[in-house]
């Protein structure tokens, strides 16, 4: 965790989250004197605006994607894999490309929260929050943070296939707007593999919108399971 | 003879492995995610009208538009990031072959390399709008609508009536393709010349800079920085439209008989001239060039 946190490329990835946050602020809504509570929607507003949704697949590639190349190619992984077992490595490595992408838009978002409620909570009039409001935004921001972890993977996965830095940096990006297109071009009722019903959740996912964290449940494992194995597969290789 | 089978080898070389570089799938998959961002306009315009368009016609309608052929050309940037093409093998064909038939066969190789990715982005942009649009050779429902209202020109869509009389979805469409062959040519050209002589990171600079000076010699931007009035947009549009690349790769900017702007075949000529100058200066830089890396990629 240690090694993640001092990534460049995990400041860099929160920075962008960060900036995809402060540009999807509805600002021209800000009138004063605010209602109680509204604090919580200019940030569910941000949450959810199309800048967020187009910076995701960038911001969450940008910390775990190149590391494997970049650890092959230098010769690094030969002397760090005498040093641990290779079981050791792939699960470390996994997880790691997993948080890479999940924390930065946790942590920013966070972040984000903490700001709209010094800044506007205190111009706010007097009246009770909405919890429920409460609960709604912490869970876009947990979806979000769950697409950026499953793009990560994809990041690692296509980094240990290629072994090239523009497969493992471009590719997930490919493949996010790929499903973008195939809902918005071809299949207009496949919002189950559309990344912007993933983060907005309008459809129907059940009872309590309990089939997405299912869904996300699913697909991490999916995705984890598979760079580790096609982690298990090149590091034979080595 | 010999000199045409000694070219064309040095182009097959170039050609080879260019389907699996992962630098040429990752532009070509780009392009594809670009068209879909520029082709949302005319979209939104079927959309509105609530009715279909011709196959071609998205595509015309999305790159009638410089800031559209602009972006576009911009992937080529990274496209042809390794020119002029070096490996291994280069030092056993500069010993077979004349320097400059080497030359020669860079230029064709970013040649069909640009008519290429050029046919491409007509096809993916045609692909991305096919739920709308009808294979017929005539203009639709949509592009008529387009062209008597106002909402063609506040979109810069560049369907006119002017336009839709004189011309066919198809002859257009090939028209916008020659002229957006034509800058991406100058580009690839110019950035082949500044590789040559400064390096990689010039390449790329002159790249960017040739693009920006296209962006920035608006005729908007013009007015603004010369504080002319709306009545002498006349003339800053026609200064534009004879000075900057961009404005030549850009159909609505040529002349309909509405404003002394070059005719398609004039900005043609124009690129043609820039192409020969970048073409000589190249040929002559090569005189000077060292051949000291041959490690390829």
């Amino acid at each position: 965790m240690k090694e993640l946190l001092r990534d460049k490329g995990f400041l860099a990835a929160m920075v962008v989250s960060f900036l995809g946050f402060a540009m999807g602020f509805p600002f021209y809504q800000v009138e004063f004197p605010l209602g109680s509570g509204s604090f919580i929607q200019f940030y569910q507003a941000s949450l959810e605006s199309q800048v967020m949704l187009f910076l995701i697949p960038i911001a969450a590639v940008l910390p775990p994607g190149g590391s494997y190349v970049r650890e092959s190619a230098s010769g690094f992984l030969k002397l760090y894999l005498s040093r641990v077992s290779r079981m050791d490595y792939i699960r470390a490595k996994t997880c790691l490309v997993y948080a890479g992408g999940f924390l930065p838009f946790f942590l920013a978002g966070t972040l984000s929260f903490l700001f709209c409620f010094f800044f506007l909570y205190p111009l706010e009039l007097k009246g009770a929050v909405s919890w429920e409001e409460a609960r709604g935004a912490v869970e876009t921001l947990l979806r979000i943070s769950f697409i950026g972890g499953i793009i990560a993977e994809f990041s690692g996965i296509f980094a240990a296939v290629f072994r090239n830095y523009y497969m493992a940096y471009g590719l997930p990006f490919v493949v996010y707007y790929m499903m973008v297109i195939l809902k918005e071009r071809y299949f207009p009722k496949m919002y189950v593999m559309y990344p912007g019903e993933w983060v907005l959740c309008k459809e129907s996912w059940g009872t309590g919108n309990a089939g997405i964290w299912v869904f996300f449940l699913v697909v991490s494992l999916a995705v984890m399971l598979s760079h580790s194995l096609i982690l298990y597969w090149r590091l034979q290789e080595v | 003879m010999g000199a045409v089978k000694q070219v064309a080898a040095a182009v097959r070389w170039n050609f080879l492995g260019f389907y699996k570089n992962p630098r040429v799938v990752a532009s070509f998959m780009f392009s594809f995610i670009l068209c879909f961002f520029l082709s949302e306009r005319a979209m939104m315009v079927a959309d509105y009208y609530d009715s279909s368009m011709q196959a071609l016609e998205p595509f015309i309608w999305t790159f009638g538009d410089a800031t559209a052929i602009l972006l576009c050309s911009l992937l080529l940037i990274l496209l042809f990031l390794d020119l002029p093409k070096l490996s291994p093998f280069t030092p056993y064909m500069l010993l077979r072959m004349k320097k400059s038939r080497w030359l020669l066969a860079q230029f064709f190789y970013i040649f069909l390399v640009t008519v290429l990715y050029m046919l491409y982005v007509v096809l993916a942009t045609s692909i991305l709008c096919m739920q709308k649009t009808y294979a017929g050779n005539i203009w639709s429902k949509t592009a008529a609508l387009l062209a008597y209202s106002n909402m063609g020109k506040d979109l810069s869509i560049p369907s006119t009536v002017k336009v839709m009389e004189s011309t066919s979805p198809l002859s257009c469409s090939m028209q916008i393709t020659a002229l957006l062959i034509c800058y991406a040519l100058s580009l690839s050209f110019l950035m082949l010349f500044f590789q040559m002589k400064l390096g990689k990171k010039a390449a790329v600079g002159a790249g960017l800079f040739y693009s920006l000076f296209g962006f920035l010699l608006n005729p908007d931007v013009l007015a603004k920085i010369l504080r002319k009035e709306e009545y002498e947009m006349f003339l800053m549009r026609r200064v534009a439209g004879w000075l900057s690349p961009l404005n030549h790769a850009t159909y609505g900017m040529h002349d309909f008989g509405y404003d002394v702007l070059p005719s398609i075949g004039q900005s043609c000529m124009v690129f043609l001239a820039l192409l020969l100058l970048l073409l000589s200066l190249s040929f002559y830089t090569l005189k000077k060039y060292n051949f000291n890396s041959f490690t390829g990629d």
